[in-house]
């Protein structure tokens, strides 16, 4: 193994001030779940590694005008038990707890998996059906935001300068008629990569019993996680319904197929989909199938 | 009454291991040690043209870069035939092979001279089907061979050809499974060096220091007792660990630069070193009359053993030996082979040959029941084996025959945990129940001198230490020993310290392997601990004033008169006051299984004892997704005695993952080969969350010839946990999967296919 510098930054100016002289060949190293591995592989060979596990100021959970704010050094497990991500963005808590294993969300953290641009990344469906946005800043402390998708530059590279850390996951605060989940298939039950995972959030008019609104998330079909029109358009003025459900379920079916028209899994995920969706559904209108 | 045995102290090593201070191998350290590195080519089969180190041993830090020239000894390893180079010197068979040896200072040097070994190889044709490597014009994997054919074996008894004309039902069918790897916990790692004498030392994990000191020995040209192996505590074995990976060649390394060196390998290489289970292809013929009794099976096996030997005629003849199941058929035909190819070796693996089988001849079972209208469960209950009753190779089953217990009482206990479920959740969601009953006989077997040795020393304050050379591979073996010894002695397990596995000190016990540890061993210290006792009870003969040692007992620390307890004396006491008479209670124990060898029509009595088992699993089956939930195992084992109920219970547990997991997951993916997924992302075994809800029932129907009665359990426990699961698919949605792991994309094939054939 090649060897190289290690910074160790205690806040985020240090952490910028390290970032100065930052090139290509310089990575930021959170929870290290991906980064150790791809270093053992060599499939990165840095000759500086700015560890910003140490940052408190990226560690923080909060709720700020309109927003639920996630600092990126927050780790899977942090998440998880949050109560505030469990009651604003279910779904996210959601995911998170699924994140490969105890120790790997342990260590792993939202902002790394956002950065490493996994595919199958399982925070992503729920922050892309949540309509999360990225705060990016440079070592000279300009800021930038954009859609949590957008990070993304393709399978394991991101938009990101040389220069640039991932601060915040900003999420707007959904009002009280909003319902979320989160699912994945993966080939066990733990320490899997995800094969499919979705996120579904609606708006629901209990009175009514019709869906008012809705956002639903793909992700490993396709090289970010993305949101379908096309499904959402079959749930939104609706009633939840077995019919509604398995109506759904045919259009992601579709969805899939179509994203990935020529890889050897889409046969199979363009059935097993249906089966998340089916899933997911449950999850969030089990009250309106009994009925 | 037993006062120890049969119950479940905690493992004599439990609290190091929670703790964290028992040393596995990569733990220890030696001032001075150099690190040691092996060198591949990355292709499985080429000759070699040439080998230029030079580059590489001016490395600074390099202080040896060996290759085939450099081997004092045999150039070869192997447990059954030398076929494995130590270093491959003219060509390469496998992934597996090593072309050089490298020790270094620090790591870097090292990394960097293996980089610099200048080699160069012409690629050649390898064949990596075994069908096709049976055929005559295939290309030979070992040129001084006639045929790629390394093994054959058959087993006939009656006429199979008149019983199926007049059989009710006839199935046939093929069935496979693939390479599976162990997956033991820790990579292989050993430390080796010279001590003071000069003799050549290896600290490593092993399941038989004493043979790997003859294979050093031998590849070293040293006598035996100038080489010493010591096994550090094991982190998992399976049967991995039986074939020489790092050990010869580390050895050779500490050799030829007289300082220490250690080798921790990554997972990577685990996964290329050490053997796999052999991938089988299984083309079954089953036939019953109309109330369902077996008539008779035809079998054909294949085994892949890859590019090496290893043990691959002693697992594809117990394939063969298995091939029926434990059942009564009075016409069988099985043909059995071990063929080389050039993919990774295969050899030991929990189940050696037996575990694959029972996928075909239980999914057999399973169809005739449903062609005849029988339950599973009665047709398994008019077949399955009783006393009395002689197996397809004529072997008599005289004693110790728990199947119909275990049966009832798995099927019993069953029928209550699944009696309230719904077998429709939901339209896409199934559920199922599936069962299997395995047999396995335990040991060598054939005829192979299976022996195990023992000493039991007590002291002059009572206590005890026991010498074997039988490794604890995790699954508690010292443990037994010492409740077997405390047991003999009437002591508590605390006041036993067992020594094993450390060819200076304790004799041979054989390998750690073939279930044969409680049973072997296990009798052997008993043997060893009850003539220590009989030098003790010569003391207290004169202490207690009795004409004969007969109504003599120990327990509870003292020795008494069985008939007047009140007359007694402790241990301690006895023990001390016989050291001064000049006595020394040291008993020594060897134990030889009986088995006879297989005639030129598979006739014989190749195991003894067989031990059962029966599981029966509830799964639940996605039809969407393919995913197949395993909800509950109840696994009923007929050990003989349970020494250690907690043990027999982990060891259940244990089996019931690593049946899940070849069941359901684990596949080493081999193209040309090459191993595409050596890594735990990829190759999948079950996590914690993956298991299911375990009901262990352990049966105990006496084997007169074990200690206690106690048969064994390990490789038994995981056997009928995959051919259960696939009849619980089959209960479930109505597919048969016939080939290992049933992935959730198999499951959708087969249901797609069903669909379309309505």
């Amino acid at each position: 193994m090649k060897k190289f510098t290690v910074y160790s930054p205690k806040n985020l100016d240090d952490a910028l001030r390290c970032l100065k002289t930052a090139t290509g060949q310089t990575k930021l190293l959170a929870g290290g779940t991906d980064f150790v591995i791809q270093l053992r592989e060599g499939s990165i060979t840095p000759d500086t590694v700015i560890d910003i596990s140490g940052v408190q100021e990226l560690k923080c959970i909060k709720e700020e005008d309109g927003f639920l704010k996630i600092g990126a050094a927050c780790t899977f497990t942090q998440i998880s038990e949050s109560n505030l991500v469990q009651q604003k963005a279910f779904c996210l808590a959601q995911a998170a707890s699924e994140v490969g294993s105890e120790q790997v969300r342990n260590a792993g953290t939202i902002g790394g998996n956002i950065a490493n641009a996994s595919p199958a990344a399982d925070s992503l469906p729920a922050l892309v059906a949540l309509n999360a946005e990225v705060t990016i800043v440079d070592a000279n402390g300009k800021s930038r935001s954009i859609p949590v998708e957008k990070v993304s530059a393709g399978v394991g590279k991101n938009n990101l300068v040389a220069n640039e850390i991932i601060t915040e996951i900003n999420i707007p605060l959904l009002g009280e008629d909003w319902r979320t989940a989160f699912c994945k298939l993966g080939r066990r039950k733990a320490l899997a990569i995800a094969r499919i995972n979705m996120a579904l959030v609606v708006r629901f008019d209990e009175s009514a019993g019709l869906i008012k609104d809705a956002r639903i998330a793909l992700g490993a079909v396709g090289t970010v996680a993305f949101r379908t029109q096309k499904a959402e358009g079959i749930l939104v003025g609706n009633k939840p319904s077995r019919e509604l459900m398995e109506k759904f379920a045919e259009t992601v079916s579709t969805v899939v197929e179509e994203s990935i028209p020529t890889r050897s899994s889409m046969p199979y995920k363009r059935t097993a989909v249906k089966g998340l969706a089916f899933d997911i559904f449950e999850k969030l209108f089990s009250d309106s199938l009994k009925k | 009454m037993t006062n120890v045995v049969g119950k479940s102290p905690i493992k004599v090593d439990g609290r190091e291991k929670v703790r964290g201070r028992v040393q596995f191998p990569a733990d220890l350290y030696k001032n001075g040690a150099l690190y040691g590195g092996l060198k591949r080519i990355p292709v499985p089969c080429a000759d070699i043209l040439s080998i230029d180190t030079s580059e590489a041993e001016k490395v600074p830090g390099v202080k040896a870069v060996l290759t085939a020239a450099d081997i004092p000894g045999l150039n070869a390893q192997g447990v059954l035939f030398t076929d494995m180079p130590v270093i491959s010197s003219k060509k390469v068979r496998s992934v597996n092979d090593i072309v050089a040896l490298v020790a270094a200072e620090n790591e870097d040097s090292l990394q960097e001279a293996l980089g610099k070994i200048k080699i160069e190889y012409r690629e050649t044709t390898g064949v990596f089907d075994p069908i096709e490597a049976m055929n005559p014009d295939s290309p030979l994997v070992h040129s001084d061979r006639e045929s790629n054919i390394l093994y054959h074996v058959k087993i006939a008894k009656g006429d199979v050809e008149s019983a199926f004309e007049k059989s009710a039902v006839i199935i046939e069918d093929t069935y496979k499974t693939p390479t599976v790897e162990h997956a033991f916990l820790q990579p292989e790692a050993a430390l080796a060096y010279l001590d003071e004498r000069g003799h050549v030392v290896i600290h490593t994990a092993t399941q038989y220091p004493h043979w790997d000191r003859a294979e050093i020995a031998r590849s070293l040209n040293l006598p035996l007792h100038k080489v010493r192996v010591v096994t550090t505590a094991v982190g998992g074995a399976f049967g991995g660990r039986e074939d020489m990976t790092l050990q010869v060649r580390l050895c050779l390394l500490a050799l030829k630069t007289g300082r220490p060196v250690k080798m921790v390998l990554d997972r990577e290489e685990s996964f290329h070193i050490h053997c796999k289970r052999h991938a089988m292809t299984m083309r079954y013929k089953t036939g019953a009359d109309k109330s369902g009794r077996l008539t008779a099976v035809e079998a054909e096996i294949i085994g892949d053993t890859g590019a090496y030997a290893s043990w691959a005629p002693n697992v594809l003849r117990k394939a063969a030996v298995h091939a029926t199941g434990p059942y009564r058929v009075p016409n069988v035909k099985v043909e059995s082979y071990a063929v080389y190819t050039n993919n990774p070796f295969a050899g030991a693996m929990r189940g050696f040959g037996a575990a694959q089988p029972p996928v075909a001849y239980e999914a057999q079972m399973d169809r005739i029941a449903e062609e005849l209208g029988m339950d599973p469960l009665e047709i398994r209950a008019i077949n399955c084996f009783q006393e009395g009753d002689v197996t397809a190779t004529g072997q008599m089953l005289h004693a110790s025959v728990g199947l119909t217990e275990c049966l009832d009482k798995a099927s019993e206990r069953a029928q209550e945990i699944f009696k309230e479920k719904e077998k429709d959740i939901s339209p896409f969601k199934k559920r199922g129940q599936g069962i299997a009953c395995t047999f396995y006989g335990l040991g060598y077997g054939n005829g192979f001198p299976d022996t195990s040795s023992a000493v039991v020393e007590v002291h002059e304050d009572g206590t005890a230490t026991v010498l074997t050379g039988a490794t604890d591979v995790g699954q508690g073996s010292n443990t037994v020993f010492a409740q077997i010894a405390a047991e003999e002695l009437g002591l508590k397990v605390d006041d036993v310290t067992v020594i094993s596995a450390d060819t200076d000190v304790t004799p041979d016990a054989g390998t750690t392997a073939a279930t044969r540890q409680t049973y072997n061993s296990g009798n052997a210290v008993r043997i060893a601990a009850r003539k220590a006792k009989k030098i003790l009870f010569k003391q207290a003969i004169k202490e207690l004033n009795v004409n004969t040692d007969m109504g003599l007992e120990a327990k509870d620390g003292y020795v008494y008169v069985k008939t007047f307890p009140q007359k007694r004396i402790s241990h301690s006491e006895l023990a001390a006051k016989a050291y001064l008479a000049g006595l020394r209670p040291v008993g020594e124990g060897n134990f030889i299984a009986h088995s006879t060898q297989l005639d030129e029509n598979g006739q014989g009595a190749p195991y003894w004892p067989y031990a059962f088992g029966v599981q029966v699993v509830e799964v639940v089956v996605n039809t969407l997704t393919g995913q197949v939930e395993v909800e509950n195992v109840v696994a009923a084992h007929d050990v003989g005695k349970a020494i250690n109920k907690t043990a027999v219970e982990g060891q259940i547990a244990g089996g019931i993952a690593q049946g899940l997991g070849f069941a359901l997951t684990e596949e080493v993916e081999l193209k040309s080969g090459k191993i595409k997924n050596p890594f735990f992302s990829r190759y999948l075994i079950p996590t914690m969350a993956d298991m299911p809800d375990i009901e262990p029932i352990i049966v105990e129907e006496p084997e007169p010839s074990g200690p206690y009665g106690a048969k064994g359990v390990g490789e038994p426990a995981m056997l009928p946990t995959a051919p259960a699961v696939l009849n619980a698919i089959y209960d479930a949605i109505g597919v048969r999967i016939k080939e290992l792991p049933a992935t959730p994309e198999k499951i959708l094939r087969a249901l797609a296919k069903k669909d379309s054939a309505k």
